[in-house]
């Protein structure tokens, strides 16, 4: 081959990897996994940890309520727990109250711990699908949910129902406010139906994404 | 075409479709189908939860809520506007810690800024300072503190708090996002005050308790930070029993361990 095609060659080769690399290098920093439309990569995660107990909260990261919701049940739930592979949280952030992406890595940094993934969603259809499977009057964010072992989500259309749930919100029952301890005996009572086998733990993104999870 | 260039141009194109079907080769993911915000209503875009515009600056955990939002949460835990206007006056009886030492201490504060320390330093000798409509006095030196921070601290001093009727009293007050104490998600505000003071408020996010602050002067050196500790209610009011006194640097300087605190209103 001519010294000029080899040239070229290694040129293109340079361009055509330098994405690839960027791209890997973005997932790597990033402490969320920024969602599609069809919450694909939460559903795939959910799913795959069908027989733990799983939670799911739907946040602003930029309400101070949200926020604090968060850390209260790091300091209720995981500062205690210590990685307990049974549990699986996922942390969906929303675009409320003028939210964005860039908002999402410091907020993520208020739960630490390994089986937790953060996720930004960009559209907030979330809220809308957790608000048409409680059958709810309002948009639902700031909410707070834990599920069953036993819970799938076969319906990609449809979220399940969660077992138990609470929030933040004006228009919903106040005895329904998250309260970390309440929420945290609830953890309790549904892990007691769980096996306490270590071994059977991986982090929800292991499922199918190769993004990073949110262990800091 | 020669067989060498065909292979060339093979590898280019085996190549290129990769990297132009990966996630970086396009502008944002599904951006075209996925719009911003499309499937939030528009009262939990902006103005909800009294969230309006988010911090100014890069806080690390920028909010939406507004300063008004915290200051009625810090007013509310401690029994509201009115409630603290009614009272007249606020003793405290405890023990200052220095090391290893120990000094009888008691504290009396008044509307509008009126406060007096005594510490008992030896049976023959008080530390007093005393803040009043007159001016600031120290006899003697504080222990632990220091006569300067002392002065800094009695200028500084709010009988209501900082926070209240902050509008009236010209201070300037910026949001800095929220901040994780130790157990404590705190909401960090800047105070910036005529006098040319500036306090960095960190009030706990559940209780409204201002439990961290730094006191800077007006040439924006930092002079002290006070962290205050086991809040509780005495009347509807809830107050510190432990304040510690540190340096900028964060050595513990003094600490205040507080027995009893009581409370005068006026007659309803």
């Amino acid at each position: 081959m001519s010294k000029p095609v080899l040239t070229l060659f290694a040129g293109l080769l340079w361009l055509a990897l330098t994405p690839l690399v960027a791209w890997s290098a973005d997932s790597l920093q990033k402490p969320y996994i920024v969602l599609d439309r069809d919450l694909n990569q939460l559903r795939a995660d959910f799913n795959a940890n069908v027989g733990k107990v799983r939670m799911l909260y739907i946040v602003g990261p930029t309400c101070g309520i949200c926020l604090r919701g968060l850390s209260d049940l790091q300091e209720a739930i995981y500062a205690k727990r210590n990685d307990d592979p049974r549990l699986v949280t996922f942390v969906v952030h929303v675009p409320t109250l003028g939210a964005q992406e860039k908002n999402v890595a410091g907020a993520s940094k208020l739960i630490s711990n390994t089986y937790t993934t953060n996720y930004w969603e960009e559209t907030g259809i979330i809220g809308k699908l957790m608000q048409q499977a409680m059958g709810a009057e309002i948009y639902l964010w700031d909410f707070w949910t834990i599920y069953d072992p036993q819970a799938a989500w076969s319906d990609e259309h449809q979220m399940p129902v969660p077992s138990f749930w609470q929030h933040q919100l004006p228009r919903l029952p106040s005895d329904r406010t998250l309260n970390a301890n309440v929420f945290a005996a609830q953890v309790d009572t549904l892990l007691d139906r769980v096996p306490s086998s270590r071994s059977t733990g991986q982090p929800p993104s292991a499922a199918g994404a190769d993004s990073g999870n949110t262990k800091q | 075409m020669s067989k060498t260039l065909n292979h060339t141009l093979a590898g280019i194109a085996l190549l290129v479709l990769p990297a132009a079907l990966s996630p970086a080769s396009g502008a944002e993911p599904d951006s075209a189908v996925a719009p911003y915000a499309s499937e939030v209503p528009s009262y939990a875009v902006r103005g909800d939860k009294s969230g309006t515009f988010l911090d100014e600056d890069e806080a690390s955990m920028p909010i939406a809520q507004s300063i008004d939002f915290i200051v009625d949460q810090y007013l509310q835990q401690r029994g509201g506007y009115e409630s603290l206007k009614s009272i007249v006056s606020v003793d405290y009886y405890g023990t200052r810690h220095v090391g290893s030492e120990r000094y009888p201490l008691q504290r009396h504060e008044a509307p509008p800024n009126r406060s007096r320390i005594l510490i008992k330093i030896s049976e023959s000798s008080n530390f007093e300072s005393i803040r009043s409509d007159q001016g600031i006095r120290l006899e003697g030196s504080p222990p632990g503190i220091g006569t300067e921070a002392e002065r800094v601290l009695l200028k500084t001093f709010d009988f209501y708090g900082t926070v209240v009727d902050w509008k009236m009293k010209n201070y300037a007050i910026k949001r800095r996002g929220m901040e994780k104490l130790p157990g404590v998600l705190s909401w960090k505000l800047e105070v910036d005050r005529p006098d040319g003071y500036r306090q960095i408020l960190y009030l706990d996010s559940r209780y409204g308790d201002i439990v961290k602050e730094l006191v800077v002067n007006a040439r924006g050196v930092p002079i002290v930070e006070i962290a205050r500790h086991d809040f509780r209610a005495v009347e509807g009011v809830r107050f510190p029993f432990a304040v510690e006194y540190k340096s900028p640097t964060g050595e513990v300087l003094a600490s205040d361990r507080l027995e009893r605190i009581e409370m005068k209103r006026r007659p309803s």
